[in-house]
């Protein structure tokens, strides 16, 4: 219990603190690893495995999620030649 | 519990290590040793199959997702900055851990007292969960029964510690979570081959577009 709320505020640390675009897909990633700690803990606890199961979306989602969230910042770095956050400002008009 | 405090400890430091780190290539080394460590806590907390996943998906395809989109943009040389207003975010990240705190202490009592905890179970209650769940028969479960506690014992002499036992290395079992996954979860695994066709072709959409239409 206490580790997965450790590394979920250690992820949300990072996507806070950092700007390189990467570094914050990398704290999402640690982030969901986090939850699905916490699913498989209560999974045991609670003698039912729906939890493990559940653990196993959350991990195809992820990898959905990564592909997608790579393939933005790399046509992002296309137009605008970096992946810092602060600079890429076209969304704002 | 001693496996599982050495793969948190070690979870916690590369994860820290993650976000301290100035390369993202280091990062994405450290991210390795965390995605290891979780998998290693995985197989602390008795679930094999989860384990095994965890390495293959993010250790194996993540991993190397990200290591090639460094590799592309070339951002090993690129220094990174951090971000300026610390103190507004030192306080919000200390309120969000005060109340991520506070719910897992709600949480855990609440668990420990509406008995959903397996120990609290009457043994027909449990055996009829093995039943439902993963769809064993009488046979299935007395011959797990004699694998784990030796031949000739059956379930009904079994004490509860042993019960509980047995649950966990049942649930652990990579059959198991398949016929979990193929009788009472087959909606949600439809529903995520969708999810990942409609990511692959959205992957393709957006990096085929030419930089200069959009630019």
């Amino acid at each position: 219990m206490v580790l997965s709320v450790l590394l979920f505020t250690i992820g949300v640390i990072g996507v806070l603190v950092r700007r390189n675009a990467i570094i914050i897909f990398m704290c999402i990633e640690i982030m969901l690893n986090a939850a699905n700690l916490l699913f498989v803990a209560f999974s045991r606890e609670l003698g039912d495995s729906s939890g493990q199961v559940i653990v196993f979306f959350v991990m195809t989602v992820a990898a959905a999620e990564v592909a997608i969230g790579l393939a933005i910042i790399v046509s992002v770095f296309k137009n605008h030649d970096t992946v810092n956050v602060d600079e890429i400002k076209s969304m704002k008009g | 519990m001693v496996l599982l405090v050495i793969f948190g400890l070690v979870a916690i430091c590369s994860a820290i290590c993650v976000i301290a780190f100035k390369n993202p290539i280091h990062s994405a080394l450290a991210l390795i040793l965390t995605f290891f460590s979780q998998a290693g806590l995985f197989i602390a907390l008795g679930a094999h199959f989860v384990a095994a996943v965890q390495i293959i998906v993010y250790a194996g395809a993540i991993m190397v997702l990200f290591l090639f989109v460094i590799m592309l943009l070339n951002l090993g040389s690129l220094q990174d900055t951090v971000r300026q207003n610390v103190g507004a975010i030192k306080i919000f990240v200390f309120l969000l851990a005060a109340l991520l705190v506070i719910e897992g202490i709600t949480v855990a009592r609440y668990v420990d007292q509406n008995g959903g905890v397996i120990k609290d179970q009457s043994l027909d209650v449990v055996i009829q969960r093995l039943k439902d769940d993963f769809k064993m028969s009488d046979e299935d479960i007395k011959s797990s029964v004699e694998k784990l506690y030796g031949e000739g014992t059956s379930i009904s002499n079994l004490t509860s510690v042993q019960v509980i036992g047995l649950v966990h290395s049942e649930m652990g079992k990579t059959e198991r979570i398949g016929t979990l996954l193929f009788s009472k979860f087959v909606l949600p695994f439809e529903v995520t081959s969708f999810i990942l066709i409609a990511a692959l072709i959205g992957v393709i959409t957006i990096v085929n577009r030419d930089p200069q239409e959009t630019a």
